[in-house]
């Protein structure tokens, strides 16, 4: 049997029957003062339910935006949902032979829209790689921008355009989680300003009060640097046989990055794995090749460090907006510090982890989470909202995500023959092309400058007409579209490419 | 995976060793006599007959002729379902039942005159124990599949009558041991769901453990008698060793996790268990010359049972703790005896038992509650020393929910409903 289909097939049926078991009629909810007659989501991959490198119906039914719905008991929830194999195509784990298994996209061909035409803006309008700035004024982008916004305005725009009652609000991720995954942090490209943000996102949220009139929930952002592309490769060698750490004379030997040995607290990513299984990083002396990992693949300590800083800014600003909005803060970073640091007690004896595929919580590209990691997202927006409106919605029943749609908790695969190594996984080039791309960390169309004035209020403030006003495009915040120059150039500028990652 | 996963093996086996309902509240047996088991256990204030070992060891100072008596209880669960709730995990929709409890806890017991004021006793039984035991497809089997403790005292008394009062002090060696199966999940990567990979049995050796126990019984006349008894606790050390065998998924998982685990050999391990010490009180009224009624309260410091720990000795898996914070408890006994013709003797009861266990520590590994007891019972004497007794306890437990955690104790986390309902039938010999 084919590993790969087969996994395929049937983590797609998982998803589909936890959905059927999860899901069930709408009911009305006490949702106390929070008003869910229409409720819409704006936020960026995390908020469309991106996971395993791509959008897929599956997955996106379980999206927390759907799942809170269900739960508030909103009769219709509308996404732009994606078909097999997925939008990029969902990567899956394949190879799972005598060596290590690999990670690489399901098929070459994306999967077709199957929401295309609905005749007004969806309620879950997440866009994939959209950061604040992207939400206020971008309009088209890749495939997957193109697919959501179908050129009927910005993310805001056509969220204000439902005239909700309700929204949530997820959004500030994609402005540290560029320079994470691409390695790179430079600020103003990869890396939003803290100025830029501020103007950003208390546009975006004194749009979505005052304006619009909805009532919020918004959520701050996590540790992007604690995420397992970042954190499951050590920068030390490691004996692939026994995935140990290789001692000579008793001390650890480092990876070799761009600067020379990697410390132990520089981080690796994933994107690094094919590079390492040809020898790339790894000191002659030890039957590598004795070249450098590319910056590309690395994130110093010092990186980390900034990038930590700058969502620790953004979080307080996220916090100081919520607050000035009396909307519910769902106060995602100290979540995932907790899970970081403890797991997450699932309950019936299961403790899940952020370990990269074993942990449960992340998804096959070990930047977004799986159907569990949403539902336990969905519970945290959940509680936070109940806690500021006075409501009693129920949360997410887990045991679905948990142990499947059956509860057996049995074998759910035919059998497949083979060892797996799971601990020294390799992320194919294929697979991490694919999940950046489709983050938008290297196709962007454009970045702004670093923007040290923010200047004035920019964003802009769409009228709540209840239809999309594609023909009313948002001034543009200074320094932003004029200054902003492609990202991959920047990389380039930086000494490093996409092409650098390839083996 | 497999170090969280071990973890949460770890912390359930340390809940287990805490396991057995039973027949008395949180893990106590109270029916270690047939007649006293007919009243409801109130005895402490008549204790007059061998299983007053148990119930009133004073009582042996009244007892003037030789005695052997044995016998047990047979417990048998007639209903012990679960029912998930609303919220929390596993959320609604999930039910199980256990397996059929079905056990004989002994008892036998030797009285020896030693002449004069003085008696000697000699007595077997089984104070704490018993099992709680799910499907192997039970939901709830990461947390316990089976959990058994096993304790037998061995109990020497010498008993002391001054006139119309009796004293009584007594060694009591306890030997027990505990045994424990626990499946273990792991989230299979290919599945992205916690599947069922592992299975993680520890047996312990039998241990022991020493304690004392006394008493006091004054019967004041014909019509009255009163009496106080003591149990002390015990601690016992355990040692034994674990095992884990896999459970296969089917999928190549299975090759990664038979990687991880320590499949195949001993996993030494110890803990301990300090059981409660247990102070009764009872007033004995005869109503007629051929009637009787007795009112007991008794105390079982069941506050000592505050938390587990499992020490895995060889670092295979983490040490665990786990908490209990159970509280002190009492229960509450009324029988009546009524004598008839040719040795005959009829005798009803009631006990009111109160759970000792918080909400936060009600799991599938010990699902206690408050309960109501009914019993009836019938005995002969024979005009030598042959005897024979014969009780039945009708146990219901209260509805028992679990929507609460201990702070940090969220994994182990099983919301849901507990309804027990147990029959017991006691049957003793004397001769």
């Amino acid at each position: 049997m084919n590993v790969h289909r087969a996994v395929s097939r049937i983590a797609l049926a998982l998803a589909a029957a936890a959905l059927l078991c999860a899901a069930g009629p709408a009911a009305a909810q006490d949702t106390g003062s929070a008003d869910f007659t229409r409720y819409a989501a704006i936020g960026d991959s995390l908020t469309a339910a991106f996971a395993s490198g791509g959008l897929h119906e599956d997955v996106q039914r379980l999206s927390y935006p759907a799942l809170i719905a269900r739960q508030a008991g909103v009769a219709s929830f509308q996404q732009p949902l994606a078909g097999a194999p997925g939008i990029p195509p969902l990567l899956a784990i394949q190879g799972l032979g005598p060596g290590a298994p690999v990670i690489v996209p399901r098929s070459a061909q994306p999967g077709s829209p199957l929401n295309l035409n609905l005749p007004r803006p969806y309620d879950n309008m997440a866009v994939p790689g959209f950061d604040v700035h992207d939400v206020l004024v971008t309009r088209a982008g890749n495939q997957i921008v193109n697919l959501i916004l179908r050129g009927l305005g910005t993310q805001l725009e056509q969220v204000a355009a439902l005239n909700p009652t309700f929204v949530t609000v997820w959004i500030g991720n994609n402005d540290v989680l560029g320079a994470a995954t691409s390695g790179i942090v430079i600020d103003g490209v990869t890396l939003s300003t803290v100025a830029q943000f501020e103007v950003d996102y208390r546009t975006l949220i004194s749009t979505l009060r005052q304006l619009v009139g909805a009532d919020l929930a918004v959520a701050t952002i996590p540790d992007v640097a604690a995420l397992p592309f970042v954190t499951t490769i050590p920068p030390v060698v490691v004996n692939p046989a026994t995935r140990e750490p290789v001692l000579i004379g008793g001390q650890l030997v480092p990876l070799i990055g761009p600067s020379g040995p990697l410390a132990l607290n520089d981080r690796v990513l994933l994107t690094a794995s094919p590079l390492l299984a040809q020898g790339i990083g790894i000191p002659a002396q030890l039957g590598g090749s004795g070249q450098p990992l590319p910056d590309s693949a690395v994130l110093s300590a010092g990186e980390v460090a900034t990038i930590r800083a700058r969502t620790a800014e953004f979080n307080a600003i996220i916090r100081d907006s919520a607050a000035g909005a009396a909307a519910a803060l769902v106060p995602i970073d100290d979540i995932f510090d907790d899970i970081v640091a403890e797991g997450f007690p699932a309950g019936g004896g299961l403790t899940y982890t952020t370990d990269f595929l074993t942990g449960g919580i992340f998804s096959y590209d070990g930047v977004h989470p799986s159907p569990f990691g949403y539902a336990m997202v969905a519970n945290a927006f959940i509680e936070a909202i109940n806690a500021e409106y006075g409501g009693a919605i129920p949360e997410v029943d887990l045991f679905p995500f948990v142990f499947g749609p059956d509860g057996s908790a049995g074998a759910t695969v035919p059998d497949v023959t083979g060892a797996a190594s799971l601990a020294s996984a390799v992320f194919s080039a294929e697979a991490g092309r694919s999940l950046l791309e489709s983050l938008r960390v290297f196709a962007r169309p454009g970045r702004r400058r670093p923007s040290p004035d923010p200047g004035p209020d920019p964003g802009p403030v769409p009228a709540p007409t209840g239809r999309p006003s594609p023909t009313a495009p948002p001034a543009p915040s200074p320094g932003s579209a004029a200054g902003r120059r492609p990202f991959a150039s920047a990389i380039r500028c930086a000494g490093n490419s996409w092409e650098d990652l390839d083996p | 995976m497999t170090p969280r996963a071990i973890a949460t093996g770890a912390l359930c086996a340390a809940a287990a060793l805490a396991a057995a309902p039973a027949g008395g509240a949180g893990f106590g047996i109270f029916e270690q006599g047939s007649k006293a088991m007919g009243m409801a256990g109130a005895f402490t204030a008549q204790a007059d007959d061998p299983s007053a070992m148990f119930h009133n060891p004073a009582g042996l100072a009244f007892q003037k002729e030789r005695d052997f008596s044995v016998g047990f209880t047979w417990i048998r669960g007639t209903e012990a379902d679960y029912q998930s709730g609303a919220t929390g995990f596993p959320g609604p929709g999930i039910s199980g039942e256990q397996e059929t409890l079905s056990e004989f806890p002994p008892h036998a017991y030797w009285v020896e005159p030693l002449g004069g004021a003085v008696t000697f006793g000699l007595g077997v039984n089984s104070p704490f124990g018993l099992v709680t035991e799910w499907p192997e497809d039970f939901p709830g089997r990461f947390v316990s599949r089976k959990a058994a403790l096993r304790a037998l005292d061995v109990n020497t008394v010498i008993a002391w009558q001054a006139g119309n009062l009796g004293l009584a002090v007594g060694a009591i060696g306890r030997f027990s041991d505990v045994e424990l199966i626990q499946h273990v999940p792991a989230v299979n990567p290919l599945t992205q769901t916690a599947q069922d990979v592992a299975t993680l049995t520890l047996d312990t050796d039998f241990e022991q453990g020493y304690g004392f126990n006394a008493g006091i019984l004054h019967r004041y006349n014909n019509s009255f008698s009163w009496g106080i008894s003591y149990r002390s606790k015990i601690e016992i050390d355990y040692a034994g060793d674990g095992s884990l065998s896999q459970n296969l998924t089917g999928t190549p998982f299975d090759a990664a996790v038979a990687a991880q685990l320590p499949f195949g050999v001993a996993i030494p391990a110890e803990t301990s268990i300090e059981f409660p010490d247990q102070a009764s009180i009872g007033l004995a009224f005869a109503l007629s010359p051929h009637s009787l009624l007795e009112i007991d309260a008794n105390w079982t410091g069941w506050s000592s049972f505050d938390v587990i720990v499992i020490d895995f000795t060889q670092d295979q898996l983490p040490d665990a703790t786990r908490p209990q914070n159970w509280d002190d408890a009492y229960n509450y006994r009324i029988g009546v005896r009524w004598d008839g013709a040719r040795g005959n003797q009829w005798r009803l009861g009631y006990v009111f038992d109160e759970t000792p266990q918080p909400e936060e520590a009600v799991s599938p590994l010990l699902p206690d509650a408050d309960r109501n007891g009914y019993t009836i019972g019938y005995g002969w004497q024979g005009r030598g020393r042959g005897s024979f007794d014969f009780a039945l306890m009708y146990l219901d437990f209260d509805e028992r929910e679990r929507f609460a955690n201990f702070d940090g104790e969220e994994a182990s986390e099983f919301f849901g409903t507990y309804q027990n309902k147990a029959v017991l039938v006691g049957l003793t010999i004397g001769f």
